[in-house]
């Protein structure tokens, strides 16, 4: 298939600005690395083949699979639960688009599968307040005994819906949204964050 | 004379190393930092802060802590002016500016305390027994003068400059208050390992330690308090919130809690907010909010100096201030007595000191005599006098001779009550005690909720400090820890708090009740005698319990008040039931980042950048701003712009950004059974690679909704919905799927998002596309016709959908591509259509160019009309069961006479027809019972060069031709029309096939 | 109120949506008689205490729940999915 001429334009394209926003002294207390290259996929199990599915997903990832609200991932590809018997596929970085049409290749015959990439954004959130930062806008605990890594949740931040997942205890969360209302989200995230200082980088 | 004349040379948790300045009402003082303005100002000789609300009387401070009721300031200048701001909670900052309320010209000279000689008219409720006559001047006249003349401060009447935000915690246990009690729950339980959030309403932790000081296992209360502090802050998985009002308790164990994060510094450092709003989750919680003191009720107990007994020991304790220079000590209980010592101790004189208990605990008695007051028991105060300060108290003693005394202080107390506020929250109802004479919290307590220490009852610090050790261990147990048994801890013995309540016996001046609001005991007899005796009718009608104080120091004597007048007890009578919040919250907190462009979200669809551009004027649409036209230089009005795009789409080719347009997308096996059931017609017929107009019934038989629905393959259809009702449908489909029928193969997923969509119309429309779409796809007239639904690709292989489909009449196309694609192919599309004079358009031109062909919208599908009122019955199956097939067959939604879609020309060319106009008959009166429909839709139409409506008429079908009036009420304009077919133009509809 | 969604663990009902009352489902409408029907689309028992409910989590993983909830309290005694419901339901009948 030739190269797609036309080119992309990234969510939060006018939006973010790279660089240290809010308090300027001392160490930033959040880092947010916003991923560009990124392919979804929401991925339904076939009438039936719940316990099907959940191989072939574990096959992916070389871990097991669950019906839970949980992340498993391995090297650029995630998978996560989001509604039992539904899951979301995200392949990170470059080539994330020819990588995710291989996955979705080996899915077809246990679920539905529909491509999704596009109206969305993702950023890692990260650092010592990062906690802090995140807890003003969304209601779930997120203490590292309630939730864990690899938790994932989908719930809403400065009334907009979001994914959350936490990928390591640095602590690191992914956080997913939608494209139309990026530019609030960031608006509420931003300033959260700037009491603490923050890092944005692409 | 000194600088803060009346501050004890030491003590005190201030700091005098930091001094403050602050300006009171244009003057200069200093005080220190650990200091309340309230202390402050007693410090520097300051007794008058404030007029009463109605009277305007001369009030000084009653209290140390949230339940002041007089001082109530403005804080701050400009325009993070605050006003009504208690000055017993305001902690002291260098460089603060306050200002007394409700007085004019000044504190001094308030000419409006004039009206005290109205007092007699202005009883309680006289404003629903006067102004009333003429009627007209309640607006002009009286309203006016009484905004002038009462009320509290004055708003700042612009825009808040500092930020606020909002947050959620979660823990094991909450600590409600950081008194002796607060501080044993929250460190029994923070050494068991549960997650604990501390919150203090007070800067300080102690509570009413500062104030009764003693020592605690051999070391000064304040030590033993910082030590406290000191372990459970070294705790991780303690959390303590200083300045921190939990101010309501609500369902499933939830909490709202306002911190106030920089209300103690001059200016709110970057990046932070002034305050917090907390929204917190506890699994248990611990009300150790401790107790309030009682005022007691004899004429002009409001005088300034005159203070509660526990506040004038905090005075002197916390902030080593001297509230007066000479005192009579007033008390119904023994804690009252606790002054003496404390009076003595500060050098301060007692002239006197009177309990209402003929009998007196000898203890006390030898205490007093110590001082050398004169000692009444049994006896009462009768009166204060003075002015602007009390200068004299006149006592009756138990066998009714009275005797003056010369003083500048009176220390009262009158007992305690529990702070159990926030236990009724959830509607439980306070229960009396007759032995504490007391409302101690009721049944059914909030889940998880307990109550320890002065806040239940236990007045004693020893009760106290064991409660609160119990209360944290059982906290901690509930919640799956295990908490070591709680170690003995020595404290002094404290007096007992029960105080009797007194009633006035005398009606020698006006006996306050409520402070805040002016009410007197005569008012409560006034509210009994006129029938509103029940407390929540005499709350209402007398304003006892009402505004920034909720009436803490109020209620309890104007309930014993109220069930005497009514010959009850005040077990019997009860008392008003506690509301959310405990003491007032802000706006700003509780809007948080919700403010200006940040109230709610927007969506931006992905040409948005583009259409920034090309200098598009947007409007709002729901949470979307969508386009509404592209000016371009020298057009005057937006119908200028629409007429020229108008005309450029239907004569050759425009491009709309159709992207906010719900999109689902739907697979599975029985795809097209769902659709048949949700859908009025019938899709499982429907060939892959074609597209249909759906229309959606309610359970009712109302149409909820339409879209186009493409076959995309034999299991994959794509559905869309208009944009207001996307989630509405989303929901509605997902209720259909796992409620009624779980059992179809079925799968679907919004995917709104994730597709840009562009509409071509227009004769050139496919001349245009056919440079973007790649060649093996053949979207020629005969390959893809009218209604065709197809996957395609563009611009060397971008996967992209294609619809011939027509909103506007003409020949067009919805070209859909990967959202973040979208941008560049706009770009591309109007580089294609360059040569054809492509004109991009927005929502007016959509709109005109949709009502020319008669296609109903949202301002048709409003909920209240159904198919065949919208001309679209022959749609609805016979054949299949659908949602809103039984129900739409009822007689009277067949009526002839109901309201049918119909068009609307205005006789004169020239006229103007808006939408919102109601139909009458063309010679009659345009009042309700001639209603025969309304306008639902307008627009200039640059085909027909007039304006243009569509409308909804009583048997609209057999009147076309008839000639009726359009009368908008509103904007008062009245229209001739005439009523004709909704399609204006192209009624054949020849020009989709092009 | 907290709604303990069996999925994604107990959130506050911002993030769900009540439709009313879940016993009040029209199971099969080819069957019904219009009566019926008129009694399904309008009519509601407002009963004070346990009600048993459907609620949408439109802000979690958009799951339509049965909540048995006390209308007096809020207290909520019990929580399961539409779907399970819906196929007891079946499964008694």
């Amino acid at each position: 298939m030739a190269e797609a001429m036309l080119t992309k334009r990234f969510a939060l394209a006018g939006i973010m600005v790279p660089g240290r926003h809010g308090k300027l002294i001392g160490e930033a207390g959040v880092t947010i690395r916003v991923v560009g290259d990124i392919a979804v996929a929401h991925v339904s199990a076939r009438k039936g083949q719940n316990a099907a599915l959940l191989l072939v997903l574990a096959r992916m990832v070389g871990a097991p699979v669950a019906d839970q609200p949980q992340r498993v991932a391995r090297d650029t590809l995630s998978i996560t639960g989001i509604s039992p018997g539904q899951w979301r596929l995200v392949v990170r970085g470059h080539n994330s688009e020819a990588t995710l049409r291989a996955a979705i290749a080996e899915l077809q015959e246990s679920a539905v599968v529909t491509e999704l990439g596009d109206g969305l954004f993702l950023a890692d959130i990260s650092g010592p307040r990062a906690r802090a930062a995140l807890a003003k806008g969304i209601a779930i605990d997120l203490h590292p005994g309630a939730f864990k890594v690899g938790a994932a949740a989908q719930t809403s931040a400065s009334h907009i819906g979001l994914h959350l997942a936490l990928i390591d205890d640095k602590p690191t969360f992914e956080m997913i949204s939608a494209a139309s209302t990026a530019g609030s989200l960031w608006s509420w995230l931003t300033s959260s964050c700037g009491e603490y200082g923050c890092d944005i980088s692409v | 004379m000194s600088a803060q004349p009346y501050r004890l040379a030491t003590g005190g948790l201030i700091d005098r190393k930091r001094p403050c300045h602050f300006r009171f009402d244009g003057r200069e003082y200093t005080g220190f930092a650990g200091d309340t303005l309230a202390s402050a100002l007693l410090a520097n000789g300051v007794s008058l802060v404030g007029r009463s609300f109605k009277y305007h009387r001369p009030r000084g401070l009653l209290s140390s802590g949230a339940e002041e009721p007089n001082a109530l300031i403005e804080l701050r200048r400009g325009a993070a002016r605050e006003p009504n701001t208690r000055a017993t909670t305001i902690e002291l900052f260098d460089g603060l500016e306050a200002q007394s309320q409700n007085r004019w010209p000044s504190l001094g000279f308030d000419l409006l305390s004039l009206n005290r000689w109205a007092a007699p008219f202005l009883g309680a409720g006289f404003y629903y027994k006067t102004f009333m006559w003429p009627a007209s001047f309640w607006e002009k006249v009286y309203e006016p003068l009484i905004r002038r003349a009462a009320g509290l401060g004055r708003a700042a009447g612009a825009d808040d400059p500092d930020h606020y935000e909002k947050s959620f915690a979660h823990c094991d246990i909450l600590v409600i208050g950081a008194g002796p009690a607060g501080l044993m729950a929250a460190l029994t339980a923070g050494r068991a390992g549960a997650r604990i959030i501390l919150a203090n309403e007070d800067f300080a932790a102690g509570g009413q330690l500062h104030g009764d000081g003693g020592n605690i296992n051999g070391t000064a209360a304040a030590a033993w308090v910082n030590g406290v502090i000191a372990e459970l802050a070294a705790m991780p998985h303690v959390q303590i919130m200083p300045r921190t009002t939990i101010y309501g308790v609500y369902d499933g164990a939830t909490y709202g809690a306002v911190e106030r994060v920089n209300d103690h510094l001059l200016s709110v450092p970057a990046f932070e907010p002034r305050q917090r709003h907390w929204r917190i989750h506890a699994r248990r919680a611990v009300l150790a909010s401790g107790a309030g003191e009682r005022p007691l009720m004899f004429a002009n107990n409001d005088l300034p100096g005159i203070m509660l007994a526990s506040a004038a020991r905090t005075y002197l304790q916390r902030f080593a201030v001297k509230p007066a220079g000479r005192v009579v000590i007033a008390t119904s209980c023994d804690d009252g007595w606790a002054s003496v010592d404390a009076a003595l101790a500060a050098g301060v004189a007692i002239a006197a000191i009177v309990d209402t208990r003929s009998e007196v605990d000898e203890a006390l008695l030898s205490l007093g005599r110590r001082s050398g007051a004169a000692i009444y028991c049994g006896g009462d105060v009768v009166k204060a006098h003075g002015g602007h300060r009390v200068g004299a108290i006149t006592i009756r003693n138990a066998t009714g001779s009275n005797t003056r005394h010369a003083c500048d202080g009176v220390w009262m107390s009158g007992g305690f009550s529990p702070l159990i506020h926030l236990t009724s929250h959830l509607g439980a109802r306070p229960q009396w005690d007759e032995q504490l004479q007391a409302f101690v919290p009721g049944q059914n307590l909030p889940a998880g909720l307990a109550v320890a220490g002065a806040a239940c009852g236990d007045f004693a610090l020893g009760a106290c400090i064991a409660a609160g050790q119990r209360a944290g261990i059982e906290a901690a147990q509930a919640c799956g820890f295990s908490a070591p048994a709680a170690e003995p801890i020595l404290c002094p013995e404290t007096s007992a708090a029960v105080g009797v309540i007194t009633l006035p016996r005398t009606a020698a001046g006006p006996v306050f009740v409520d402070f805040q609001n002016d009410v007197t005991a005569k008012d409560i007899a006034l509210a009994a005698r006129e029938g509103y005796s029940s407390p929540e009718l005499a709350k209402r009608y007398t304003t006892l319990g009402m505004a920034t104080d909720q009436g803490k120091t109020a209620n309890i004597n104007g309930m014993a008040l109220l069930a005497a007048a009514r010959g009850k007890s005040i077990a019997q009578t009860g008392t008003t039931v506690y509301r959310p919040p405990y003491t007032p919250v802000s706006f700003g907190a509780l809007a948080g980042h919700h403010r200006s462009k940040d109230f709610r979200a927007t969506r931006l669809t992905p040409a948005h950048h583009w259409a920034q551009e090309q200098g598009a004027v947007f409007m709002e649409a729901g949470a979307w701003m969508r386009a509404a036209w592209f000016p371009k230089a020298g057009e005057s009005d937006w119908v200028e712009s629409v007429i020229r795009e108008t005309k450029a789409t239907r004569s050759s080719v425009g491009l709309c950004d159709v992207s906010t347009l719900g999109k689902i997308d739907i697979q599975g096996a029985d795809a097209g059974v769902f659709l048949d059931r949700v859908y009025c017609n019938t899709f499982s017929t429907l060939a892959v690679g074609r597209a249909r107009y759906g229309l959606m019934l309610r359970e009712d038989g109302f149409v909820m909704d339409d879209g186009t629905t493409s076959r995309l393959a034999p299991a994959h259809f794509l559905m869309t919905t208009t944009t207001s009702n996307a989630s509405k449908v989303m929901q509605h489909l997902e209720f259909c799927h796992q409620a009624l029928w779980p059992d179809l193969d079925l799968h679907m997923v919004s995917v709104s998002e994730h597709w840009a969509q562009y509409s071509l119309a227009g004769p050139r429309s496919r001349d245009v596309l056919q440079r973007l779409v790649d060649r093996q796809h053949d979207i020629s007239n005969e390959a893809f016709p009218y209604m065709g639904a197809r996957e395609i690709t563009i611009s060397g292989g971008l996967p992209a959908r294609l619809y011939r489909i027509s909103f506007s009449g003409e020949l067009a196309y919805e070209l859909a591509v990967p959202a973040r694609y979208g941008d560049a192919t706009v770009r591309a599309l109007m580089a294609a259509g360059g040569e054809f004079g492509i004109t991009p358009y927005g929502l007016e031109t959509l709109n005109a160019m949709r009502i020319e062909k008669g296609h109903v919208t949202g301002s048709e599908l409003n909920g209240t009309t159904t198919a065949r009122d919208l001309g679209l019955g022959r749609m609805m199956s016979t054949k299949k069961h659908y949602i809103g097939r039984v129900m739409e067959e009822r007689p009277a939604l067949r009526d002839e006479r109901r309201w049918q879609l119909v068009g609307l020309k205005p006789v004169d060319r020239s006229h103007r027809l808006k939408a919102g106009g109601h139909l009458v008959g063309r010679h009659e009166p345009a009042v309700t019972a001639n209603d025969q429909g309304y306008v639902t839709s307008a627009s200039y139409s640059p085909m027909l060069e007039q304006w243009i409506g569509l409308g909804l008429l009583s048997a609209g079908d057999k009147r076309h031709g008839e000639i009726i009036r359009a009368c908008d009420l509103l904007r008062q304009s009245e229209v001739e029309v005439e009523v004709c077919n909704p399609v204006f133009f192209d009624p054949k509809g020849e020009r989709l096939h092009g | 109120m907290r709604i303990g969604c069996p999925y994604c663990g107990e959130r506050w009902n911002d993030e769900f949506v009540v439709l009313g009352d879940a016993d009040a489902m029209m199971k099969h409408p080819a069957e019904a008689t219009f009566a019926l029907f008129y009694d399904y689309v309008y009519l509601r028992d407002n009963p004070a205490g346990r009600h048993r409910e459907l609620w949408y989590h439109q802000g979690g993983c958009r799951q339509w729940l049965v909540v048995t909830r006390d209308t007096l309290t809020h207290a909520v005694h019990g929580v399961e999915t539409a779907r399970c419901a819906a196929q007891d339901i079946e499964a008694a009948s």
